[in-house]
């Protein structure tokens, strides 16, 4: 789908996250282009040093980042960066963060501590984000245990999703545009 | 199956920077960004992190070439020029790539010649073979 003339906004945004929770799953079902992915296969190197634990049949990873772009409506497009999950990629990171409007926290449940990174980076990047719970089959917390264990403000939204759902997908992003959108007019409202 | 992590391939990369003038450093990586063997004047962590910016680059070089390309697929090498050296990176064996590092004023022909007559030579033995998925641990 070609990008609208109408277009006034774009937005870039990333979505980060530990490894196997569902980053590049979910540029993919969103994205009305092409994504762009750099997956790779998951060789032996890595047994021992990658662990898909729960992340039954997984056989490829990210090795850079995806990225992929959904207009929201005539005015607004958002261009996504999916972040590479694991350790030894994190230093493409604070050069995806650069420029970025916002964030999505993906996490898994059964794996929370996977995303403390993530929350860490952004929050010392002073990026706003909001937090998405992937909804794998087998996920028994209720979305306020999520909160508790993250120990997420009040203020952070948290919602749950099926990142291979277009649908489900694009109502994060647009929980993630709503709350920019609330940051900024907070922000105005102080300097008036 | 074993990696190709030989002292015998430790060794052709040790004599491929010998013998090329310009070049430092050379190393074999699995596409997924892990150290197989590399030359010995580059540190642990020097060769984990070249790892992971070779692998990066490559997959990278391959959304260029899937947008661009003219279909028939593939990467035949990325090239880096930055302040202070060159980054080279070839195809090996399947699942692995070579890269290696070479002085600002090292002649690019010959390097790029050497690599892929070395990949020529053992490319089937510069191989990282796909993992199999792990079995469910969910009770």
């Amino acid at each position: 789908m070609p990008l609208a003339g109408t277009v006034t906004e774009g937005l870039k945004i990333v979505i980060v996250g530990g490894f196997g929770v569902g980053k590049t799953t979910m540029v993919r079902a969103v994205s009305e282009i092409r994504p762009l992915s750099t997956e790779e296969t998951m060789t032996q190197a890595g047994e021992g040093i990658d662990h898909p634990g729960l992340a039954d049949g997984k056989t490829t990873t990210t090795v850079a980042f995806d990225f992929g772009r959904i207009s929201l409506d005539d005015q607004m497009v958002l261009y996504l960066f999916g972040a590479p999950g694991q350790e030894r990629f994190w230093f493409v990171w604070d050069r995806l963060f650069s420029g970025t409007l916002g964030a999505v926290v993906l996490v898994d449940t059964r794996r929370l501590a996977d995303s403390w990174y993530a929350i860490d980076r952004l929050e010392h990047h002073r990026t706003p984000f909001i937090v998405a719970r992937n909804n794998f089959p087998g996920s028994t917390h209720s979305i306020e245990d999520v909160r508790d264990a993250l120990s997420l403000p009040d203020d952070v939204p948290l919602i749950d999703c099926d990142a291979r759902d277009r649908a489900s997908a694009k109502k994060v992003l647009i929980t993630l545009v709503d709350h920019l959108y609330e940051l900024s007019t907070a922000k105005e409202a102080v300097l008036s | 199956m074993t990696m190709a992590t030989d002292a015998n391939l430790t060794w052709m990369l040790e004599s491929l920077v010998e013998q090329t003038a310009g070049a430092t450093h050379a190393l074999v990586l699995s596409r997924d960004g892990l150290k197989l063997c590399h030359t010995s004047g580059m540190s642990i962590d020097q060769a984990d992190q070249l790892s992971a910016i070779a692998a990066g680059v490559q997959a990278l070089s391959q959304g260029a070439s899937v947008e661009f390309g003219d279909g028939t697929g593939g990467v035949r090498h990325s090239m880096t020029e930055f302040h202070g050296g060159i980054l080279f990176i070839v195809e090996a064996g399947e699942g692995a790539h070579l890269a290696v590092v070479a002085a600002e004023d090292a002649d690019v022909g010959l390097i790029g010649h050497r690599m892929n007559e070395l990949v020529e030579q053992i490319g089937a033995f510069l191989i990282a073979p796909p993992r199999q998925p792990e079995r469910t641990q969910q009770a």
